[in-house]
Order: structure tokens, then sequence, then C-alpha cells
């Protein structure tokens, strides 16, 4: 279970998120909705421990670190290393902390259709391939915390449809704690069962995905952003 | 193939022009072509093997130091803003300083052997690969830096793992830049204290008014070039086909 204790981030005099504390309590999808500049990144980036903070990032109320525990983050650039190629991308982290299982990966991506994708280098794969190849990187460390950010925004909308529910395979199977920051509100009802509305650096609102139909996705969508 | 028949119509044409301009000179200064192509057979029997191991040691030395301490300080410069705010100053103070005004000292530091010479290419070739090197890293996607930090990689496990695994286009690019500059400043460097090297073989032939010895060695020198900047091609395609 992850808990946010007390959490800020400041950027000089700025201050970007301040006394944070909130619990993520289930192994779900959680969708970080807010406008640009509220601090959903900032928030990814604080749990992912990768800019400094005060307050505490608690994993079952030990301190969450990367060296620690297992956080996968996947940006919307998906942050792959172009002089690799995609096994070994794919690999590196794994193989870093000593916990690589060549049959895992294979069964890996297998479920998320890049195993033919192996010997590739990112430039030469499309972009709805290399965020696949982003989340199998994330999903083989078995991660105790997955941080989404805006890792579907730079898709097409038609490869984000068929990333979204690639996506969804590989999480019910895997299923993990998941922060997701998105600007697309019908994104968060897709994938998460949670949208927490952000607003200046706090979490507002906490909404559970009604689970309605597609058709009512609009209306919803026009509720949520007046939350904002 | 291709490629090779545009170098040799290349090599063609600069050989046609020199000789226009040989034939329409007409002085001792400026010999046909012909005779300097003729010419190399006689200086290689008199010795022009070992001018070439001399200075292609020289220039070999220098820039295995240049990478050994440069790539690593480049590295640490791109990646690490802390360390950058330390150092760059410090480069940018002594990269405009022509490091041959400093040959003086460097002769009177370490003598007039091979040190002095090795160094002086060094301190000239240094700072190139450390300003590739840094405009490289931070050229890098920063994102990948912090996917690898939450992953739990170390600083110096994403420079070791990450970074210079994707710093070898740009160390090839530096080496030939690198090179071309060595190989001018092997005129100054085996000014003294030498007889063997292709700096020391072309400034003593323009002493003696040799020009055929001259012109000879200027296009050994060119065709040494040519050669290695071809090696360092045909490596760069092997390496970088993730371009």
């Amino acid at each position: 279970m992850l808990h946010l204790d007390n959490l800020s981030v400041s950027y000089g005099a700025k201050n970007i998120i301040s006394g944070l504390s909130y619990d993520f309590n289930e192994e779900a999808v959680y969708a970080v909705v807010g406008k640009s500049g509220s601090g959903k990144s900032t928030l990814m980036k604080a749990v992912a421990s990768i800019v400094p903070h005060q307050g505490r990032v608690l994993w079952n109320g030990e301190l969450l670190t990367p060296k620690t525990h297992r956080i996968a983050l996947v940006p919307q650039t998906n942050g792959l290393i172009p002089w690799k190629t995609v096994a070994e991308n794919i690999a590196l982290p794994s193989m870093l902390r000593g916990e690589w299982d060549e049959n895992a990966m294979a069964e890996l991506c297998a479920e998320l259709g890049i195993n033919h994708l192996f010997k590739e280098y990112p430039h030469h794969i499309s972009g709805g391939e290399r965020q696949r190849v982003a989340m199998a990187r994330a999903f083989l460390i078995n991660p105790h915390v997955l941080l989404l950010d805006e890792a579907f925004g730079a898709l097409d909308a038609i490869t984000r449809e068929e990333v979204h529910r690639v996506f969804l395979r590989a999480f019910r199977r895997h299923p993990v704690t998941t922060l997701m920051v998105t600007h697309d509100i019908a994104e968060a009802l897709t994938l998460a069962r949670y949208l927490l509305i952000f607003r200046e650096g706090r979490i507002v609102e906490t909404m559970k995905n009604p689970s309605a139909s597609p058709a009512d996705i609009p209306i919803l969508t026009k509720e949520i952003k007046e939350k904002l | 193939m291709k490629q090779l028949f545009k170098a040799l119509g290349v090599l063609v044409f600069t050989l046609l022009v020199w000789a226009v301009f040989a034939l329409v000179w007409d002085a001792p200064t400026v010999p046909a072509p012909w005779n300097v192509i003729v010419n190399l057979a006689d200086v290689f029997r008199h010795g022009m093997l070992g001018n070439i191991v001399a200075s292609g040691w020289r220039i070999l030395i220098s820039s295995l130091l240049a990478l050994i301490l440069g790539v690593p300080l480049g590295i640490a410069v791109g990646y690490k803003q802390s360390v950058s705010q330390i150092l760059s100053p410090f480069i940018y103070f002594s990269y405009p300083v022509p490091k041959l005004a400093l040959l003086p000292v460097l002769m009177l530091l370490f003598g007039l052997g091979e040190t002095s010479k090795v160094l002086m290419i060094f301190m000239i070739i240094f700072f190139p690969v450390v300003m590739d090197v840094t405009a490289a890293v931070r050229g890098m996607d920063r994102e990948i830096f912090d996917v690898m930090r939450s992953f739990g990689l170390s600083g110096g496990a994403i420079c070791r793992r990450v970074i210079l695994p994707g710093l070898w286009p740009t160390i090839l690019n530096s080496l030939k830049v690198t090179t071309g500059i060595a190989l001018s400043v092997l005129f100054f460097a085996e000014n003294y204290g030498t007889t063997q090297g292709m700096g020391y073989f072309i400034m003593n032939s323009w002493q003696k008014m040799d020009y055929l010895d001259l012109y000879t060695g200027v296009l050994i020198l060119a065709l040494l070039g040519f050669a290695l900047f071809c090696i360092f091609d045909a490596i760069e395609r092997k390496i970088t086909s993730w371009k």
C-alpha cells in the first residue's frame, strides 16, 4: 500500500506540492487529472524519488526508494535508450537488479505483442510499439508502484486505443498500484478505477470511476472538467 | 563501390588542378604531381616509414590520453549540474588559450624528448574532446536518466551503462577532428629534439629547399589522414546501426 505523508516539493521559492497526504490502498489505476502546471508530473517524480522533496513516500510503512523497492516510470517520451535494442531496453533494469528471467520476459512480451521486435532499435519501430516496449520494461521488474506520466499522450487516437487495450490486458495479469497522470479525462475514465482531481499541488477530490458506458463518457468528461 | 569511384574522381580532379597550377607556375616551389608521386618510392627507401611510425605513435598516445581523461570529464560535466557549475568556468577559461604558446614551458618542465611533444598534442586536443562529449550528453533525452533513476540505477551506473555506450558516434567524430588538429600540431611539436616524424621531415625539407620532398611529405600526410578517416567512417557505420 502506497502512502504519501505530508509530501511537499518546491522548485526554488515556488511551492509545487504542499503537504499532500494520501493513501493508495488498492492495486488499481489511480488517474491524476488536472490542468497543466498543477503539479501532476512533479507528483510522479516525487514518488519516484527523482526530485528532492519533504515529507515521506511510504510503501507498507517503509520509505519507498528506487534502491529498496521496485518503481517503474513510463514517461510520455517512453524513455527508451536509442542505442540499445528493444530486448536490451526491456531487460536492462531487471538485469541490473540481478532479477532477469528470460522466460518471464518472453512470456510478457508475447502478451504485449512485441517479441518479434527484440532485435530492433527504438527509432525503427512505431510510437505505439515503443510505448508497449516501455510497458514491458516496467512490468518485467514486478514493480511495487507503476507511474505513467502522460504515457499515452504522444500517440494518435487509434494507436492510443490499441495501446490502452494492451495495457489493460497486461494490468489484469500483473495488477500493480498505478498512478497515471493524464490530461485526457476520457482516457482516465477508460483505464482508471479512481480519478484524483489535482489542483494547485493538492488532491481536491477523489472520484470512483462509475464505469459508465462509452456513450456516457463525454457527459462525465464535461462534469469532471468543471471540477479542474 | 560508388563512393570509392566518387573519392577517386575527387582525387583525380585535385591532381589535375595541381598539375595545371604546376605547369602555369613553372617553378621548383610547385613541383608537378607526377614528380611527387614518383618521389614516393624514393622517400620510402630512405626511411619514411620510421617518420610515419614516430608521428603515428605520438598522435596515438596523445589521443588515447585525451579520450581517457576527456570522455569521463565530459560525461561528468554534461550529466551533473553541480559538476558543470564548478568545472565549466575552468574549461571555458582554458580552452581559448593558445596552447602552442605553452610549448617553451613544456620543454623547460619535461625536456626536449617525447613527453613534451605528446603533452603538447594532448593539451590541444583534450578540450575539443571534453566539449564534444559534454554537448552530446547534454543533448541526450533527460527523461531517459529519470526513468533509469526510478529503476534504481545510480549516477555512476547511468554513466557507464547508459551514457557511455551512446557516446561512440561522438567519440569517433571527435577523433576525426582531433586527428586533423594533431597532424597540424606535429609541425611545431616535431621541430625540436628529434630527427623522426612527419612534421620534422616536412619542415626539414622546407629548410633544405627540397620542395619535392616537402610536397611528398604533405601528400603522405594527406593520404594517411584520408585512410584514417575512412577507417573511422567504417567503424561508425558498423556501430551506429541504431540511428
